[in-house]
């Protein structure tokens, strides 16, 4: 009687859960062991030779690159996230609605849209360089447009609500009572934040470190119309896979890499990205 | 009445420390803290008492260094540190909730500050094990914050402060997230490191029982100013305002105007007729509130000392325990309570019984209007 109740309440998330997570994902890894056909089709044999294409020069350098940018973007997030989270954890709380909403105000517009924006603020004729030649700032436009920094700056400016969320979650939640303290007992502002503030926000930053990368790996449309042909991510390459040269073996081969490297950093967070103070509460 | 109300300082002449002069800090409309000179004696356990709101954590924070006060000079063992910022100040801070840093063991909590100042971590280990062993939490280094009780938190934010070993030790509502058992139990410890070290202790409370349990002095503060500041005894006994005196125990009011005035004491006409006491300094005519203490009344007395006696009737009879709390109304309708010990020396009244109030001359208190309370800085 208990186990039958137990499988009735269980039933529903389990078969959600199956039908729209665990059986696309099944598909895709089944997949990525067959080969392509002649003409895009799905020939059934096992291989792992879509695997040792992955690793091949041409298709590890987009791996490469991507990570690589995904880096990048997610530590400039953290440089400008971490002083704009404590920006708006310090203000009275009108104030920190007001800068979240804020905050949030550019997801209501489409992304392709807010993407297209930056092509017309980076282009050569653009708003960007427009500024920069009329305040005789620069003498000839800057070419961003078509090339990593434009991805990057792309990236950023998508994903760094995504940085400042949780860091502000992080920041609200410390008793100020803690800094007068550290103060009191002699500690500088450079010493207070390096041995208080910094351990105690961890796990926003990793949260929010996180958030950041796992979207920029992944990203297709950001490299697309901001970033050229030097600047191709993982994302574009499963995108052509699929649609443009139908070979869907291939695509779910480096699917599953890109899932790959992102559960692996989420085991290193669950291994050491948690303080050891909340392993202590949790002992307790 | 020879009894010294601190006798820690029965043997030490009193050297000032800690001055404080016209320190001033407003916000926007409101005054908080109201040009306020203050000294705080070598070795002192001082209390600052007074309600939210009065100012007393602020004042506290300011001599700290955490806030600044928009006037007014701090003076700390002859040094102008009014500008000195919180980090270089030879002050320690035991915070109302602990503010133990979360992530740190004990050990790491207390020896916080000494790192801060690049002591040898040889030294850092003896100082921080010593403090540890003052407060009695010897076993207690390797513990996280979130692994202990309430008073065991307590106890490191006090070692964390002491193992500074400050000339002032600050103490905001230390014992105020306590039960009252353990309250009893730590004023105690309080007491007795206090003694142990000799530092000056500068304690913020709301507490009047605190207050008057521990303090060598005490300053009585309203709306950002100090009523009184004095020891205990004459605070209790010799209350300087009506805010003072109802602050601090209880008491019963009575108004009425000084009919007669000489240099040793006055005769005050109220409703229920004259009351005498031993307090100078009032002129005729002087609009006074009378304050008479319930534990300060006899009934029935046939005491000839006892000159100030008033007819009553019991109209109730509360048993708290230890006590009996009786009130009474005069025949011209002022109401009364009498306070006496629970020790069988007395037939305890019946309910409509006509009684004798009596008390003393020197136990009455006469006190200015309220509204227009002196200050008194003594």
């Amino acid at each position: 009687m208990k186990s039958l109740q137990k499988y009735i309440t269980l039933g529903p998330p389990a078969i959600w859960l199956g039908i729209f997570f665990v059986a696309p994902l099944l598909i895709i890894f089944v997949y990525s062991f067959f080969e392509r056909g002649i003409y895009g089709d799905i020939v059934y044999t096992f291989s792992l030779d879509n695997y040792l294409r992955a690793i091949d020069p041409l298709y590890a350098k987009t791996l490469w690159r991507s990570t690589w940018i995904s880096v990048v973007s997610t530590l400039i997030c953290l440089v400008l996230g971490y002083p704009l989270a404590w920006y708006i954890a310090r203000q009275s709380a009108k104030m920190k609605k007001l800068l979240l909403v804020l905050l949030i105000v550019p997801f209501w517009t489409n992304f392709l849209v807010r993407t297209y924006a930056w092509i017309f603020i980076l282009r050569t004729e653009g708003l960007l360089n427009n500024t920069l030649l009329s305040l005789g700032l620069i003498s000839s436009p800057l070419e961003i447009l078509f090339t990593q920094t434009a991805v990057i700056i792309g990236l950023v400016y998508t994903y760094l609500p995504f940085m400042v969320l949780p860091i502000y979650v992080s920041i609200e939640k410390l008793d100020r009572a803690l800094f007068d303290a550290c103060r009191d007992l002699g500690a500088t502002s450079w010493q207070s934040f390096k041995s208080i503030m910094l351990p105690l926000t961890k796990p926003g930053i990793i949260s929010g470190c996180i958030l950041v990368f796992v979207p920029c790996l992944g990203a297709y449309i950001t490299p697309d119309l901001l970033g050229g042909a030097k600047s191709l991510m993982v994302g574009n390459l499963i995108q052509v896979q699929f649609l443009a040269a139908r070979d869907w073996p291939f695509g779910a081969a480096l699917s599953f890499i890109v899932m790959a490297i992102v559960l692996l950093l989420l085991f290193a967070y669950a291994r050491w990205g948690t303080n050891n103070f909340d392993k202590a509460a949790e002992a307790k | 009445m020879a009894i010294n109300p601190h006798p820690s300082n029965i043997y030490k002449p009193l050297k000032p420390l800690l001055s404080v002069e016209n320190i001033r800090k407003q916000y926007v409309q409101q005054i908080v803290l109201n040009d306020l000179d203050l000294t705080v004696n070598e070795g002192e356990f001082f209390f600052l008492l007074g309600p939210s709101g009065c100012g007393k954590t602020t004042l506290l924070r300011i001599l700290s260094g955490l806030l600044e006060p928009d006037a007014g000079r701090i003076v700390l063992n002859g040094t102008d540190i009014t500008h000195t910022p919180a980090h270089l100040r030879d002050v320690n801070t035991v915070f109302q909730n602990y503010a133990l840093f979360p992530h740190m063991n004990v050990f790491d909590n207390v020896a916080f500050g000494l790192r801060m100042k690049k002591v040898s971590e040889t030294k850092v280990r003896e100082n921080v094990t010593e403090a540890l062993r003052l407060v009695s939490l010897p076993d207690f280094s390797s513990r996280m914050p979130s692994q202990m009780s309430g008073g065991q938190m307590q106890r490191v934010a006090l070692a964390r402060a002491i193992v500074n070993e400050p000339s002032v030790l600050l103490l905001d509502e230390p014992l105020g997230a306590l039960d009252v058992k353990l309250r009893k139990q730590m004023q105690s410890e309080l007491r007795q490191l206090q003694r142990k070290l000799g530092t000056t202790f500068i304690c913020v409370t709301h507490d009047q029982d605190e207050a008057l349990t521990l303090g060598d002095r005490i300053a009585v503060m309203n709306k950002g100013r100090f009523e009184q500041i004095s020891d205990a005894h004459t605070l209790y006994n010799q209350p300087v305002s009506h805010y003072v005196c109802d602050f601090l125990g209880e008491c019963n009011f009575l108004e009425g105007s000084v009919q007669q005035a000489t240099s040793t004491g006055c005769r005050v006409s109220v409703h229920d007729g004259f009351i005498e006491a031993s307090a100078p300094g009032f002129k005729e005519a002087d609009q006074v509130t009378v304050g008479i203490r319930p534990e300060k009344i006899a009934l029935n007395a046939t005491d000839e000392t006892r000159q100030n006696q008033l007819q009553a009737v019991v109209s109730e009879r509360i048993f708290t325990g230890n006590h009996y709390q009786i009130e009474c109304i005069t025949p011209a309708g002022s109401h009364l309570n009498v306070l006496f010990m629970n020790n069988g020396s007395l037939e305890l009244p019946e309910q409509g019984a006509s009684v004798q109030l009596s008390w003393k001359n020197e136990d009455t208190i006469i006190l200015p209007m309220p509204d227009k309370g002196t200050v008194n800085a003594s």
